[in-house]
């Protein structure tokens, strides 16, 4: 029957949230004072936009780590509301980098598999917009093939002595902690097994240093993480011993389900639909029209994927799809825009369509490679519809 | 097991057995699938039940007719359930056989146009369509093998059917919105208008992904791929194609401005 097939990739119907509804009004209203003075350019930063501050004012709210329990500083708020703070945020080009990580996955992780101690330590921090966390997966030589991890961890009288590299860490250079992945016993060729997580404090970590990798825009985003014999304490392993492979698998889950996969490059359409607007050109109507119904079927499977982890069920295909399908969209985004206007992309151009398209060109190879590499998402659905 | 359930099952079974003679297009063929058809009382699955229905609601109804797609049905069920859901609520005496309607047919003052009906219709029928055309690839690159091996275990075909996986549900979803939008009172114009675009492209790359994992053999009148590909083909244009549909949903987003393009997305849908 086609159903048996279909029930692995079948996205949940998102229901009309009130509650959300509500709230998005407020968020609206918010943002529009808060980056008012925020530029088309800066806009198209997306989720690398960073403003400590910023992030500050959205964890006065209650908006960061708003499905969390009270006692941890949430606000046990649903998915749907958490929903509606993130893509508001993102639609309006907000600079959200400062929260980013630790709000959509550190955290969640934490709270998922750390202790108490770890958890009133962490997350009031996180959900108050003062702690940032970064991701400690990728290796010079451990990039799609995360279990081949060498960074290792051993076990000291009083903690952990870590030696390793981590790279492609963005903002460690401004995170407070890492969510580190390493190996804890074994070698690589045990592959998932004896890995573990440890949380690593980013100032206060003797043998730890973060060193600069610039991007081909000539930002600063990346970092590499030189562990050289660094000292953990005891109580910076999260979770199990050994348990490593399975929990980051659960914080990729969380890394690939949101808005943020489709949304990287909607102020250039934003832009684009700007100088159009008076435009009576049917092609450009049809190519708007087109957008547009992407944008609209992308949002209704990432809502469903919100369904479906408010109602306890597992979405990692179902995310792996929206990833998938919205890198895909967001990266068409640019080379659309050139066959309906003939402007030349510069970053440093007065006309905000120019800039924008020229920060989105040049920053698209990356959203199909960050948070698991296409080719790697199309892996998990062939597993998905039960081809491996 | 509801009532709801019990019928959509007892449909499935119907359908699937209908589809076991797919090769017989004669038109006694049709004829009798017709025959069991309206003795299930399928054709006034849409009809509510004031106006002689039975009360089912419109969108479990529009379910079958995504079943029906699914097994590509050699008679117009899903024509005749919309055309006497118009007839109803047009005040229109129901039709005593197949039958079919057009965009501009019955002059409506409440409810959706023939047009928009047609248009969610289609969107159900290619849906199912596409879950079919899935399923097919799978059991065909599951059974085949070439080079010692399945052909679904080669990386490179996984990969494809991934795509094609991925178009499907994001058919499917669109589907779903359609199916919504004209089981709701509200204004269903953009909302299907998304979902035509969108289902009108996953067909096309949908079909050409399946066509080439099938080899050749998808290719024949012998193989019962090309039921499910040449209908979604023919589907998608009919009801309004791209270029109306893009237009329309273009229009008013252009109209909406790009400060208000925002929330023009997330009001439309």
């Amino acid at each position: 029957m086609a159903g048996e097939t279909m029930d692995s990739i079948r996205f949940a119907n998102p229901p009309r949230h009130a509650g959300a509804e509500a709230l998005r009004v407020e968020v609206r209203a918010f943002l529009a004072e808060a980056l008012k003075d925020r530029s088309p350019l800066e806009r198209s930063e997306s989720w690398n936009g960073y403003d400590r501050s910023f992030t500050r004012a959205l964890g006065q709210r209650g908006w960061l780590g708003m499905t969390w329990p009270k006692q941890y500083g949430g606000q046990e708020r649903s998915a749907f509301e958490r929903y509606v703070v993130i893509e508001e945020t993102l639609a309006a080009g907000a600079p959200v980098a400062a929260h980013w990580v630790a709000e959509r996955q550190s955290g969640p992780s934490i709270l998922k598999f750390g202790t108490e101690e770890q958890k009133q330590k962490y997350l009031p921090g996180i959900a108050a917009g003062e702690l940032g966390f970064c991701i400690g997966m990728s290796e010079p030589d451990s990039g799609s093939d995360l279990a081949a991890t060498r960074t290792r961890a051993e076990r000291t009288a009083d903690g952990w002595r870590v030696n390793g590299t981590k790279v492609w860490t963005t903002y460690g250079h401004e995170a407070d902690y890492m969510i580190l992945f390493c190996r804890s016993s074994g070698t690589p060729a045990d592959r998932h097994a004896g890995t573990s997580q440890m949380l690593v404090d980013m100032h206060n970590t003797p043998g730890l240093t973060v060193r600069p990798i610039i991007d081909l825009t000539g930002a600063h985003h990346f970092n590499e993480v030189h562990f050289e014999d660094a000292l953990l304490p005891a109580d910076a392993l999260l979770g199990t011993e050994g348990n490593g492979w399975n929990q980051v698998m659960s914080e990729l889950a969380f890394e690939r389900s949101g808005p943020e996969r489709f949304l990287s490059s909607v102020q250039l359409l934003i832009e684009l639909i700007n100088l159009l607007s008076t435009s009576d050109s049917d092609l450009a109507r049809a190519a708007i029209g087109r957008l547009t119904a992407h944008l609209i079927v992308l949002r209704r499977l990432s809502r469903g994927v919100a369904a479906m982890l408010e109602g306890g069920q597992d979405p990692s295909v179902q995310a792996a799809i929206v990833k998938d399908l919205g890198a895909t969209y967001e990266q068409s985004m640019s080379e659309i825009a050139r066959t309906l206007v003939d402007v030349e992309a510069d970053l440093g151009s007065s006309s905000a369509y120019a800039a924008v398209l020229a920060n989105t060109m040049a920053n698209a190879p990356s959203w199909s490679l960050r948070g698991g590499t296409r080719e790697i998402l199309r892996g998990i659905i062939a597993r998905g519809l039960g081809l491996r | 097991m509801s009532d709801w359930e019990m019928l959509r099952d007892a449909a499935g079974r119907l359908f699937a057995d209908l589809a076991e003679d797919w090769r017989d297009e004669s038109a006694a063929a049709a004829e009798r699938a017709w025959a069991a058809i309206d003795e299930m009382g399928l054709p006034l699955a849409l009809v509510p039940e004031d106006a002689g229905g039975f009360g089912l609601a419109t969108e479990d109804a529009l379910g079958l007719i995504r079943l029906a797609g699914q097994h590509a049905l050699p008679v117009p069920l899903a024509e005749t359930m919309v055309a006497n859901r118009l007839r109803a609520e047009a005040g229109m005496q129901l039709a005593d056989g197949p039958t079919t309607f057009a965009a501009g047919d019955f002059a409506v003052t409440s409810g959706h146009s023939a047009l928009l009906w047609g248009a969610a219709m289609r969107s159900l029928q290619i849906a199912g369509a596409l879950e079919t055309i899935l399923r097919l690839t799978i059991l065909h690159t599951s059974e085949r093998q070439q080079f010692g091996k399945p052909l679904s275990k080669f990386q490179v075909l996984q990969h494809s059917i991934a795509q094609l996986g991925a178009e499907v549900a994001a058919a499917s979803a669109a589907a779903d919105m359609a199916t919504e939008a004209i089981a709701g009172s509200g204004d269903a114009q953009l909302p299907i208008a998304a979902a035509r675009v969108r289902l009108g492209e996953a067909v096309g790359i949908a079909t050409a992904f399946a066509h080439q994992l099938h080899g050749a053999i998808g290719f024949t009148k012998e193989h019962q791929l090309h039921r499910f590909t040449t209908q979604a083909w023919r589907w998608r244009d009919e009801f309004g194609g791209h270029v109306y549909w893009s237009q329309l949903l273009g229009r008013a987003a252009l109209a909406a401005g790009g400060s208000g393009y925002w929330a023009f997305v997330t009001e439309a849908a």
